[in-house]
């Protein structure tokens, strides 16, 4: 019992790097000749599917073009070598060219997905022999190339390729359980979740291949260091297979994982030699099984395992979000004032948004209230700059937002909700909402891959600030909890908190109420009008016509994308154009809704 | 100009291999990437009735549709429901292993020669505008127009079509509206993996029995869905027939090599210029 | 007085993979009567009308449709027995025409009913015969909720439930709903009604079912209807 308590605290990286040591001591401990090589290969396909994973299992991305980044290694390490260049300059030569393959393959690849990238991915592999052989002279074309001479011996290989994976492997898990790792995680859940809060989606997903294609080609020129041969034959689409058959049964979503899959694949291929011939059948059935079965495959049921050895409480969703209560003291939002001058929005002939003026300022609650298709929530997306105005201007404090690309509009202050909530899977509230600052304080990728104390400094920060908003809507007491199994209502305010993490100017709240019970819409009201209070502009779309009356300072009317009407609540409910086109007719006198109290002001 | 038909031939097996594709993405929402396999298992049938067992080649047909029909229904069963729910990267990875798997099937039973295959037309040759023809071609051709366009109309204007079309969109919906969704999407399955093995002997005079057909032609078929529009038949009679041509005229001017390689680049260009398609619809926005 | 009715759910229990939603739940539906189902968010409101639909399973209780025991029944036979079901958010085919739509809520009938049914929809919504051509996901939200109500009436149902049909729409469009929805209760349809909007569904109900954490905590009709205030006060929190 002593031991467990004593394991539970030292760091979670102390194991793996005892058994990666051991690992590379291996052939000095006891290996023998044949199992050192086949601890070889393991190594270099594990840098391999390792890379896979963080594409794989972290962005999303199903891209299969590690092989051809592992390929390319392959051909310029032997190509150098055949010239003369030494082991070391060789390597680096090959991954900085799949590097440089990566950017290349990666950029029509970023505006791919799904099935259009895999297939994409899978035809570049199978153009290997063919671009081998226009290459001819230099790559020895289908014959394949040969290095002599300048050879390290078996243990010297052996060397070589254990500290390439222990390196990789913890530079990688350092990425992936940081900030950044998060927020490819974001991006798998929706893209346009990241644009909001400010990330740039064609640069994740850049420097997510580009990250991949660097092992992918470090582990092509060990290939060519351990067997003195290349040749089109040892890249195919099997290759790529067995690579997601292991990062399958690995765990797609694990870079420890990775040595595992590989591992077991190695060692079935090698011991059964009837495997051979059944390697296609087997391989296939692995992916159905794996598919079906493992979703987290062998690092998912270890994680389980681990979790009931430590016993970590399996917390059951509260299905009721509490009650709020008062919190001390709130902290300033900055709001600014935002100015929307006669903006016009034409889709193809459908004037979606005509001529509309709008302004809402610090401390304030506007509301924004219209049948559907009036043209609500294409002002929301013309002020967040997921659209572009056709004419008329938006101001935001100084800063001109016409023109400004989405994440950017973000990144300068815009914070929203949306009408579904977005939230990523595999991730705690606390880290939800600390998602909010990931766009504006990122600690660069070196920094994140290294550890180094900038990295932690930004990371403290980020959590306090985000406890202290989830304070603010009630929500504290959910840190640690997964955010995706929650019920709606907390999963809304999950959000208000995020949209309230990065110290907006800005809130955007798109029919926050829909789905909410009379009970949780107080309680929203309170939420919205502590923001107003505490300096936050706050711009509210919603058709609980209740709740927009008892919280807002103002309210504009649309109708058909026009301004219908703007004023008090008390004035927009004595409106009789309104009254006509949205509410359907004139409340009587003891219908109408008190002009706004702070709810909750006791 | 005959450079130009053997294009259409070949591009003909693109469009059966892609309406196909259609078939199961209508019925269920799902890319089976595993489709071509069921053409391939029909030619080494085909193969295998004429001779190793010396029989017609119209014994092939029905056997080819059985046999495709049953293992569709195995892997809707398999490899499809069970992942239905969990995501898009699971699906990726269980078609790509049914296809592996059936791959692997197929070269542990028949090996990894290349075979030819007598098909149900003979090979007799004709001369049309000036250009060698043969029968075998022309039924090809045939059966992929009549397959595809019969396909066609039927979705867009029979009931069952469209409630086809009304599942792919939303399951739950179909089946509170009375659908038995389980059953479209076997049936799916079925039939396309049917429709798809019984073309072996029709197929096979051009395509050969390979066990690596269906590696190539999942991506060129893939191609022509997408130059079609996903979901569209007749889009998949264009995409396929305008891919054939094309590759037909650069093997002949450029080179074996450059094909695959122009192909790559051909690809790259519809799915970023134009990804719904010559006539599939733009998604709406999802914000 | 309750032998009759059309609709009887008895003792239902069900819920989600490894979270059970509701307990023992008892309610019933009377032909040309409203039954309102009351609650807070995840109380089971929308688990029960799902569950009596036949697309979540039970796990012990029984559903009844005129008399008949339909509880093990798979949903799409259900509905082949006049259950009809017309989910939250406004859940039609988009990518399909308003016409389209309506056929396919016609799917089980016989050819010849089913274009009557058709002309019959065509009349009672007739801006849905307006835009019978265009693509259902070009309709504004309260023609949305209208086409779907229209597409689960075709066969006509024997009863309808509806989830939450006011959500999202303005204040006039949810005048029309309700217009609608006492409008087939006049026709003898059996309306079960799940709805956030309080005093808008106390308006229209003839039997009221409040549900809390899974469970029936009262229940009534006309005269014996449990008071709302208290409720309100009590479970929702209101002041």
């Amino acid at each position: 019992m002593r031991t467990l308590a004593i394991a539970r605290q030292l760091p979670s990286w102390l194991w793996p790097l005892i058994a990666g040591l051991a690992l590379v001591a291996g052939p000095w401990i006891g290996l023998n000749a044949v199992w050192t090589r086949q601890l070889t290969l393991i190594a270099i396909y594990t840098i391999l599917v390792a890379s896979l994973n963080l594409t794989f299992g972290y962005a999303g991305l199903f891209s299969l073009g590690q092989v051809a980044m592992y390929a390319l290694g392959a051909y310029v390490t032997a190509i150098l070598m055949v010239h003369g260049w030494p082991i070391i300059p060789s390597l680096v030569a090959a991954m900085f060219a799949a590097g440089v393959l990566g950017v290349i393959t990666g950029l029509p690849g970023l505006r791919l997905a799904g099935w259009g990238l895999g297939m994409t991915s899978f035809f570049l592999v199978i153009l290997t022999p063919d671009i081998a052989q226009v290459f001819q002279s230099q790559t020895g074309g289908l014959f394949g190339l040969a290095i002599f001479g300048n050879a390290l011996s078996a243990k010297g290989v052996y060397l070589a390729c254990a500290i390439s994976m222990v390196v990789v492997l913890g530079l990688l898990r350092n990425l992936v359980s940081s900030s950044f790792g998060n927020s490819l995680r974001v991006l798998r859940q929706s893209p346009v979740l990241a644009t909001s809060l400010g990330l740039n989606v064609h640069g994740l997903k850049l420097k997510s291949f580009i990250l991949s294609s660097i092992p992918a080609g470090l582990a092509g020129g060990l290939y060519v260091i351990l067997d003195h041969y290349v040749s089109p034959d040892s890249f195919d689409l099997t290759l790529g297979v067995l690579f997601i058959a292991a990062s399958v049964l690995g765990g797609t979503e694990s870079i420890y994982g990775a040595f595992f899959g590989v591992a077991v694949i190695q060692f079935l291929t090698w011991r059964v030699t009837a495997f051979q011939q059944y390697s296609l059948v087997a391989y296939g059935l692995f992916l159905v099984l794996g598919g079906v079965l493992f979703s987290r495959g062998i690092a998912g049921i270890a994680r389980d395992f681990g979790n009931r050895i430590t016993r970590k409480a399996i917390v059951v969703p509260d299905r009721l979000a509490p009650r709020l209560t008062t919190p001390d003291a709130i902290a300033p939002i900055p709001g600014q004032l935002l100015q929307l001058t006669e903006v016009t929005k034409d889709f193809q002939g459908n004037r979606a948004v005509d001529d509309v003026s709008l302004t809402a300022g610090p401390g304030q609650v506007t509301g924004l209230v219209g049948p559907n298709g009036s043209g609500k929530t294409t002002l929301l997306n013309l002020i967040s700059g997921l659209y572009q105005p056709t004419a008329g201007d938006i101001v935001l404090g100084e800063q001109r937002l016409r023109g400004v690309a989405p994440h950017r509009v973000a990144r300068g202050g815009v914070a929203r909700t949306f009408q579904t909530p977005i939230i990523p899977a595999g991730m705690t509230c606390l880290e939800v909402v600390a998602s909010a600052g990931y766009a504006n304080d990122a600690p660069g990728i070196l920094a994140t891959m290294l550890r180094l104390p900038a990295c932690g400094r930004a990371n403290r920060s980020r959590r306090t600030s985000a406890l202290e908003t989830m304070r603010l809507v009630g929500i504290e007491h959910l840190a640690e909890q997964p955010a995706s199994g929650l019920p709606l209502g907390s999963r809304r305010r999950v959000e208000v908190a995020r949209a309230l993490a990065g110290q907006p100017r800005l809130v955007l709240l798109d029919e926050p109420a829909s789905g909410l019970d009379e009970g949780e819409v107080d309680d929203l009201a309170l939420v919205i009008r502590r923001v107003a209070d505490a300096g936050g502009t706050v711009i509210l779309v919603e058709h609980n016509f209740r709740m927009v009356c008892e919280v807002s300072d103002r309210i504009y009317v649309l109708e058909s994308g026009r301004l219908l009407a703007q004023g008090t609540p008390d004035e927009i409910q004595r409106d009789e154009a309104v009254a006509a086109s949205y509410l359907g007719q004139l409340p009587d006198a003891e219908e109408i809704i008190p002009h706004p109290n702070p709810v909750g002001s006791e | 100009m005959l450079t130009v038909w053997l294009g259409i031939c070949t591009g003909a097996v693109y469009t059966l291999v892609a309406v196909g594709f259609n078939m199961v993405f209508v019925a269920s929402g799902t890319f089976n990437f595993a489709q071509p396999q069921y053409l391939v298992v029909g030619t080494f049938i085909a193969y295998t009735a004429v001779f190793t067992w010396g029989l017609s080649p119209w014994i092939a047909l029905p056997a080819g549709l059985v046999i495709g029909a049953v293992s569709g229904i195995a892997q809707e069963r398999l490899a499809i429901r069970p992942v239905a729910a969990k995501g898009i990267n699971a699906e990726l990875v269980t078609m790509v292993g049914w296809a592996t798997a059936m791959e692997g099937i197929v070269l542990l039973i028949w090996g990894e020669n290349p075979l030819a295959v007598n098909g149900v037309a003979s090979n007799s040759v004709l001369m049309v505008f000036g250009t060698r023809v043969t029968v075998a071609e022309i039924v090809i051709v045939a059966f992929t127009l009549a397959v595809a366009l019969g396909l066609h109309f039927w979705s867009h204007r029979s009931l069952l079509g469209i409630a086809c079309l009304a599942t792919s969109e939303d399951r739950d919906s179909a089946m509170l509206r009375g659908i038995n969704v389980k059953l479209l999407g076997v049936g799916a399955f079925a039939v396309a993996g049917g429709v798809l093995a019984l073309a072996g002997p029709i197929a096979g005079p051009i395509t050969f029995a390979v066990y690596s057909f269906g590696n190539t032609v999942v991506l060129y078929a893939f191609l022509a869905m997408a130059i079609g529009g996903f979901g569209h038949n007749i889009g998949a009679v264009v995409g396929g027939i305008s891919l054939g041509i094309f590759q037909s005229e650069i093997s002949l001017y450029l080179g074996d090599k450059w094909v695959d390689i122009l192909t790559f680049v051909l690809l790259l260009v519809v799915l970023l210029a134009r990804p719904q398609g010559l006539f599939g619809q733009r998604r709406e926005r999802v914000i | 007085m309750s032998s009759d009715a059309l609709l009887r759910v008895e003792s239902l229990s069900a819920g989600y993979r490894d979270l059970q939603a509701i307990w023992e739940v008892d309610l019933t539906v009377q032909a040309g009567q409203v039954t309102v189902l009351l609650g807070r968010n995840g109380a089971g409101k929308s688990t029960t009308l799902l569950t009596i639909a036949g697309l979540l399973r039970t796990l012990g209780g029984r559903v009844e449709l005129g008399g008949e025991d339909i509880s093990a029944r798979p949903a799409r036979l259900r509905t082949k027995m006049g259950l009809a079901l017309v989910r939250e958010n406004k859940r039609i085919f988009r990518q399909r025409t308003v016409e389209e739509n309506l056929l396919i809520g016609g799917f089980i009938m016989r050819r010849a009913e089913r274009q009557k049914a058709l002309r019959r929809a065509y009349e009672q919504f007739p801006i849905l015969l307006e835009r019978r051509h265009q693509l259902a996901g070009a309709l504004s939200g309260g023609q949305q909720q209208m086409l779907a109500i229209a597409q689960a009436l075709m066969p006509q149902p024997r009863v309808i439930m509806l989830d939450e049909p006011s959500a999202g729409l303005a204040p006039a469009i949810v005048k029309d709903v309700f217009a609608t929805l006492t409008r087939l209760r006049d026709e003898g349809v059996g309306v079960l009604l799940v709805e956030q909007l309080v005093d808008q569904a106390m308006a229209v109900a003839d039997r009221i079912v409040l549900l809390d954490q899974g469970r029936v905590v009262s229940a009534g009709a006309g005269a014996g209807m449990p008071d709302i205030d208290k409720f309100r006060g009590v479970y929702l929190g209101r002041k």
